[in-house]
């Protein structure tokens, strides 16, 4: 095969040069002693600070609980429809395929707001609940889609091989099912974790004055005055982002996924 | 294939999960005060100190306009417990049953504030709201920056500003109309809609050439992204007193006065500890070192006692007698809020 | 009408619980917002159930008109230069092999795993008049008063690009996979410049792949609440932005979910467009796609 063209390899590196810039400009001011000026000198300050400041702890362990929550609840109905419709999937209604794409194509801005107004009319208190159905609301979708392709992987064949050698079907089961349905369900939440985890418009819209996420404290840190542990907490989440990326991208169902966002 | 097993096995997860969510969300312990304020009022010790002596978690979140409070409350942020409304919307509040009545009882620091501020015409007896602190609304500006007449300040500097590209205006309606509302010599509660009409065409025209709508500029003043900023009195002395070359000024058609008060919100679980909370506020120790530390006014009469004479005489903090004469309160609009509602969404869009 | 042809199976419970989680989180929801647009506001900005189209004639003012032209605009610019930018890279990530394309991939990906709201936050560090950018130019005397980009349209629209051009990558990026490299090679030995094999081959074959992915961008910035706010510094409203202060700040409901109805129009009709145009597409290719 022909090499790239120069040209476009130039364009491809300049991208990534600046898509990086400004993720390193915040992780090289929580090493300054003052960020705001590049020739202040090195120090560790900021981040140790980090460690000691409750009020960003906490938040970072409430995403935390969101996301586990809300990922295995999407994971348990993503699931449960791809199982059901896997073999339909050619013969579904326009209407219900619709349906499914609704929640990924919905501006966040509209979900959330028609979110916003289905617990106030049903009187649901906001909060941790409501944020945790919010986002597995529209992560469902994307498990959904996750598991349609690995289901459609799953070779029947197989089990009827390991039936005709004499398994047993809860030895096809453990041996056969689970092992190529598993990975799957394991992409499927990673992904609809990162997505909780990720989301700030939804939590807030849907949070009401209970309840603190990452992203909605480092959203209010940044109207009233940047302090500079926040750049501290970036350098983290960097971290945490660039491993599950990897832990992703090993995952070859979830790849994917990972790509399309 | 035992798909079967797997939804069962899934089911499983499913009921596992809802459980979890139930009791998490039942069980927030330990229970938090949550407290809506504008920023930069509660130095973080302070709290800490009241979480220290009470037990009780605190957790601010802040709001750029008394209009954003109201809104959020409808919206169904029904998790707060202390609100900070101005004045007007204490009036707003508590007409639409808002705000729940105080029990004074739990408020013996009461009898620290000053006679004036237990009998405001808004809420003449503190009966839904204790005032915390008070302040005026004008002008900062960076005068490294920005050559001045400091003599001769008036809206004009603002609104016609000498580096537009360095202004910001407050994100907050009431305020933006005033201020030109004063520089054409109007009352900052003019009901007349001609008037307001007018006002909103001049403010289409002042908003493509200043820099941006921020209820929040201090931090934006001290990184110098703007020098010239329509700002609340606390905000500009806090900036000053971290880069002296930014001064506040009150124009000299005039400015708004404003305070904000502690509230419960009806919807509130943790009156008790709100209560306690607005008490401690009220202690004159604990008074004496927000006001010192966040410079703020305080309409408490023993923290007055306590401040020195330097402080007392700040007049960006304490205006003078003369300076009083031109200030004004905001007053509710009447059906008239509606029009300006929708002025300033135009003006937004 | 006929009955199920493969299998006249019906569909299983299972399935029943997810639709029934997506019809009663997400349709439902829907409704209400757009049932909600049809209501009036009384003055003391609670709800009268009224119906009304006033909402939706209140929105063909000039000045609602212009914040819509604003929006689609500015997404459509940015999904322009999303592709302009997004073409090459895919293009180049598609041509290398084995751990180059890995790494690749990867590199690509970390940012935008990146909390969104933090990578606002870099951008807002990075374009102020005392970010990076300005200092690093105004050091090397490039410039003499910092550039105006934070708080400006230029400003919302980076923060655009910044943000979605891995989104419009991928889609190119698995289309030019899927490419058959002995098609390009064929097209050569017949004859064909590399201009010609570019337009007449790779155009044609990813163009599915380039719709889909500029429509996954497109229709998310019309929607775009967060990057108008904080770069635009609150001045330079999306129709996100009134919307979501019609509920946030100045209680008129059914006008902000007004506004939410007209969005969705857009999206349906660009959705609409979306379909005709490939099927237009696939007509002029012979029509033979399935």
């Amino acid at each position: 095969m022909r090499r790239s063209n120069p040209w476009v390899a130039t364009v491809f590196f300049i991208a990534i040069f600046l898509l990086y810039t400004p993720l390193f400009y915040l992780v090289l001011q929580t090493f300054l002693n003052n960020p705001q000026d590049l020739n202040s000198g090195f120090t560790l300050r900021w981040l140790l600070k980090l460690f000691h400041s409750p009020a960003l702890w906490e938040p970072l362990m409430t995403s935390l609980e969101i996301g586990v929550l809300s990922a295995s609840l999407a994971v348990t109905v993503g699931t449960l429809g791809a199982l059901g419709l896997f073999e339909f999937t050619t013969l579904l209604p326009t209407a219900l395929q619709s349906l499914i794409m609704l929640p990924i194509l919905l501006p966040e801005v509209i979900t959330g707001l028609s979110l916003l107004l289905f617990f106030l009319l049903l009187r649901v208190e906001l909060g941790f609940a409501t944020v945790v159905v919010a986002h597995a609301s529209f992560s469902a979708s994307f498990v959904y889609f996750i598991m349609l392709e690995q289901l459609k992987k799953l070779d029947p064949q197989m089990a009827e091989a390991a039936q005709d050698l004499g398994a047993k079907p809860h030895q096809i089961f453990w041996k056969v099912t689970l092992p190529n349905i598993v990975p799957g369900i394991m992409g499927g939440w990673l992904l609809a974790f990162t997505l909780s985890f990720d989301d700030f418009l939804i939590s807030f819209f849907t949070s009401g004055a209970g309840l603190t996420t990452l992203p909605l404290k480092i959203y209010s840190l940044m109207r009233i005055g940047i302090t500079p542990e926040l750049n501290g907490l970036s350098f983290l989440m960097i971290c945490i982002s660039t491993f599950l990326v990897l832990l992703l991208v090993s995952k070859e169902q979830s790849r994917k996924w990972v790509l399309k966002g | 294939m035992g798909l079967k097993r797997i939804v069962g096995l899934l089911i499983l997860l499913g009921l596992a999960t809802a459980s979890l969510i139930y009791l998490r969300s039942k069980n927030t312990i330990p229970p938090k005060l949550r407290v809506s304020t504008w920023s930069n009022y509660f130095p973080d010790s302070i709290i800490q100190k009241f979480t220290e002596q009470t037990g009780i978690k605190v957790e601010l979140s802040y709001i750029s306009s008394n209009e954003e409070l109201f809104a959020k409350l409808k919206a169904g942020a029904t998790g707060f417990d202390i609100v900070q409304p101005s004045d007007y919307m204490v009036r707003q509040m508590k007409s639409l049953s808002m705000l729940s009545k105080l029990d004074t009882t739990l408020l013996p620091n009461l009898n620290h504030l000053e006679d004036y501020y237990r009998k405001l015409p808004y809420d003449p007896g503190n009966e839904y709201s204790v005032p915390f602190t008070w302040g005026t609304t004008g002008i900062a500006v960076n005068t490294s920056k920005v050559p001045l007449n400091e003599s001769e300040i008036s809206w004009n500097l603002l609104l016609n500003s000498p580096k537009p590209r360095h202004t910001s205006l407050l994100d907050d309606m009431r305020e933006v109309f005033s201020g030109v509302l004063f520089l054409n010599g109007f009352s900052p509660n003019t009901q007349e809609v001609k008037t307001l009409a007018d006002t909103k065409h001049q403010i289409a025209q002042i908003k493509n050439r200043v820099l941006m709508f921020s209820s929040e500029p201090k931090p934006l003043l001290l990184r110098e992204e703007i020098y010239i900023a329509h700002i609340f009195s606390s905000d500009a002395v806090q900036a000053q007193a971290e880069n002296p070359a930014i001064k506040y000024f009150i124009p000299k058609e005039g400015g708004i006065i404003w305070t904000d008060n502690f509230a419960i919100p009806t919807s509130s679980q943790h009156k008790l500890q709100a209560h306690a909370f607005i008490n401690y506020f009220l202690n004159p120790e604990n008074a004496l070192a927000t006001v010192r530390q966040s410079h703020l006014a305080t309409p408490n009469r023993s923290v007055k006692a306590l401040l020195s004479a330097e402080e007392k005489s700040d007049p960006n903090i304490y205006p003078d007698k003369e300076t009083f004469k031109k200030l004004f309160f905001l007053e509710d609009m009447g059906d008239t809020l509606q029009i300006m509602n929708r002025m300033w969404t135009e003006l937004k869009s | 009408m006929e009955p199920q042809s493969k299998s006249s199976k019906p569909i299983p419970a299972t399935a029943l619980v997810f639709i029934g989680w997506l019809f009663l989180m997400t349709f439902l929801p829907f409704l209400i917002i757009l049932g909600m647009s049809f209501l009036e506001r009384t003055p003391l900005g609670t709800i009268s159930f009224h119906f009304s189209f006033d909402n939706y004639l209140r929105s063909f003012q000039y000045i609602y008109i212009k914040v819509l032209f604003k929006t689609v605009w500015l997404a459509f610019m940015a999904t322009v230069s999303c592709l302009l930018i997004g073409f090459p890279v895919a293009y180049h990530l598609a041509r290398s092999r084995g751990w180059m394309k890995q790494l690749g991939l990867i590199l690509l990906f970390i940012p935008f795993w990146t909390n969104f709201i933090l990578r606002i936050y870099g951008l807002v560090a990075l374009l102020g008049n005392h970010g990076l950018i300005n200092q690093l130019l105004m050091q090397l005397r490039l410039i003499h008063s910092p550039l105006e980009i934070l708080y400006t349209r230029t400003g919302v629209y980076v923060g655009l690009l910044y943000n979605y051009l891995p989104f419009l990558v991928v889609p190119i990026f698995s289309s030019l996979e899927k490419l058959d490299p002995s098609l390009r090679e064929a097209a050569f030995d017949l004859g064909a410049n590399r201009f010609q094999v570019f337009w007449k081959v790779v155009v044609p074959n990813i163009k599915e792949g380039v719709f889909i992915g500029s429509l996954f961008v497109f229709i998310p910035m019309l929607g775009e609440y967060v990057i108008p706010d904080l770069l635009g510094g609150a001045k330079e409203a999306f129709l996100g932005n009134v919307m979501v202060s019609q509920f946030f700040v100045m209680q008129d409901w059914p006008f902000g979910s007004a506004i939410a109805g007209i969005l969705s129009l857009l999206l349906l009709f660009t959705l609409w467009l979306q379909t005709r145009w490939s099927r237009f597409g696939n007509l002029k290719d012979g029509g033979n796609h399935a």
